[in-house]
């Protein structure tokens, strides 16, 4: 859970990383993230990396399901649902934070 | 996507490691049990069946899944069949370690009626020759594939286990192909431990350095593993392993020291780690003739400092590894033989770190800077 804020993980939550935790890639394409404050570490894969990419610059998992449908074919019917999964991964372990809601997104302006 | 932060940690006994014979009819070089040779004229403990049914039997409610035999050799034991039967009534998975030798139609056939059964032989070559060069008997190569045989012909496709020498790693391609034509299921990779006989064989220069382990590590799972059908592990600790042969769709998963889940029962019916107790007489917690099982798991002051400390007690290297809880030391056990304390570093990882060959996206930030400056000095 997000320690600073009350904010619950929905598909308008304004999500960004830790700025503390670092990314490691490696040769296979997968890569690492460690979070110093709990020195805790995570091993993520291709796809992951798409997506924590995208956190660097602040995002909704709405606008994240688009990204991932619009860069990848043979998207799954249920990505939205494996992508709030992976992002409340990230957000469990520390290594992203629910920044606030997007109501721009809610209200359709985008 | 895998954390490899552990979670809240439950210690349930999952598994038991029986070490059934403290004799062997095989005299392996590297061997990190050095169990003596059983023959003819010598003989050696075995581990009573009422003490196998019994801890069992204790176990079970504490979560017990899964029991591996091993020795010494298992099959030796003179209630094989027995204890197979019993395992199999209790609704217990079986993994079973051994060379294979005795393991006749019947054998084959007893093992099979277990559950899932998982079993691994070991062959360290694809030759008479070299096979019995490190096995040290005469005859125990064509027994050891005569006994693969017969598993397969039960439905049981094993693990070849090869411990890498420098005298066989030129037939580690031609094993491949053998397991491939005898019906393995895979083939796995050892290296030798500085345990036991595997203590003298290092001194004496007979082991490969760290460095032609991991080139051939690399070439084992980045090349060799593409020209055939069988799965191809390669057993070092995690952090030489990629993330997709660790945690991707075909991946086998980390390499963890699994000595909170796990308890050792030795042939005289000591408690123990694993087989450690037979160098290590600290290590050995009780016995099962007179201590009761949970009493031990629960309270024992070496489990209670284990489970204390495994989540943030790591020194050297160990302490500086992304991997650390997803490895948790690799083998504890081998390293309190090396250096009497639980939370030392393993001695392949301290020995790739000292030569600069630790994978530096491993490496905590301020030890990827000590590595470098290693490897200038």
């Amino acid at each position: 859970m997000n320690k600073e804020h009350d904010y619950k993980l929905n598909n308008y939550s304004s999500i960004g990383i830790n700025p503390e935790v670092s990314l490691q890639m490696e040769q296979d394409n997968w890569g690492l993230l460690y979070n110093p404050a709990n020195d805790s570490t995570m091993g993520i894969n291709p796809e992951s990396i798409f997506l924590w990419k995208q956190l660097e610059t602040g995002t909704t998992i709405k606008h994240l399901t688009c990204k991932i449908k619009e860069t990848y074919t043979g998207v799954p019917y249920d990505i939205e649902e494996k992508i709030t999964e992976v992002i409340n991964n990230f957000i469990n372990g520390g290594f992203a934070i629910i920044q606030g809601e997007d109501n721009t997104e809610q209200r359709g302006e985008i | 996507m895998i954390e490899t932060t552990s979670k809240a940690p439950e210690y349930i006994l999952s598994q038991i490691y029986y070490y059934l014979t403290a004799g062997c009819n095989l005299a392996c070089r590297h061997c990190w049990l050095s169990p003596r040779l059983q023959d003819s004229t010598h003989s050696y403990d075995v581990l009573p069946l009422n003490i196998l049914k019994s801890t069992i039997e204790q176990a079970k409610p504490m979560g017990l899944t899964t029991v591996k035999l091993t020795g010494g050799e298992p099959l030796m034991h003179p209630h094989i069949h027995d204890i197979l039967n019993f395992i199999r009534e209790q609704g217990l998975i079986l993994n079973l370690e051994t060379n294979g030798v005795l393991c006749t139609s019947k054998e084959a056939a007893a093992i099979a009626s277990c559950i899932n059964p998982f079993v691994s032989v070991s062959l360290d070559g694809a030759t008479i020759e070299t096979h019995e060069k490190n096995r040290g008997i005469k005859g125990c190569f064509s027994k050891a594939i005569e006994g693969i045989l017969n598993l397969v012909e039960v439905g049981i496709h094993p693990q070849i286990i090869m411990t890498l020498l420098p005298h066989n790693i030129s037939e580690i391609e031609p094993l491949v192909h053998l397991a491939e034509l005898i019906g393995a299921d895979s083939v796995k990779f050892n290296i030798v431990q500085p345990t036991g006989r595997g203590r003298t064989l290092d001194s004496e220069g007979e082991t490969l350095s760290i460095d032609r382990l991991l080139t051939l590590g690399k070439w084992i799972t980045g090349t060799l593993s593409h020209s055939t059908p069988l799965i191809l592990h390669f057993d070092v600790p995690s952090a030489f392993r990629s993330m997709s042969e660790i945690y991707g769709e075909t991946g086998m998963g980390c390499s963890i020291c699994s000595v909170t889940q796990i308890m050792g029962v030795l042939a005289d019916g000591s408690y123990s780690f694993c087989g450690i107790g037979m160098h290590v007489p600290e290590l050995v917690f009780g016995h099962a003739a007179t201590d009761s099982l949970s009493d031990i798991w629960h309270h024992h002051p070496v489990l209670k400092e284990l489970r204390e400390g495994i989540n943030t007690n790591f020194e050297g290297i160990c302490g500086s590894c992304h991997m650390k809880r997803a490895c948790a030391g690799y083998c504890i056990a081998q390293n309190y033989y090396r250096s009497r304390s639980l939370w030392k570093p393993f001695w392949f990882c301290e020995e790739a770190y000292k030569n600069g060959l630790f994978p530096p996206s491993r490496l905590l930030p301020g030890a990827i800077t000590a590595q470098i400056s290693n490897r200038k000095n």
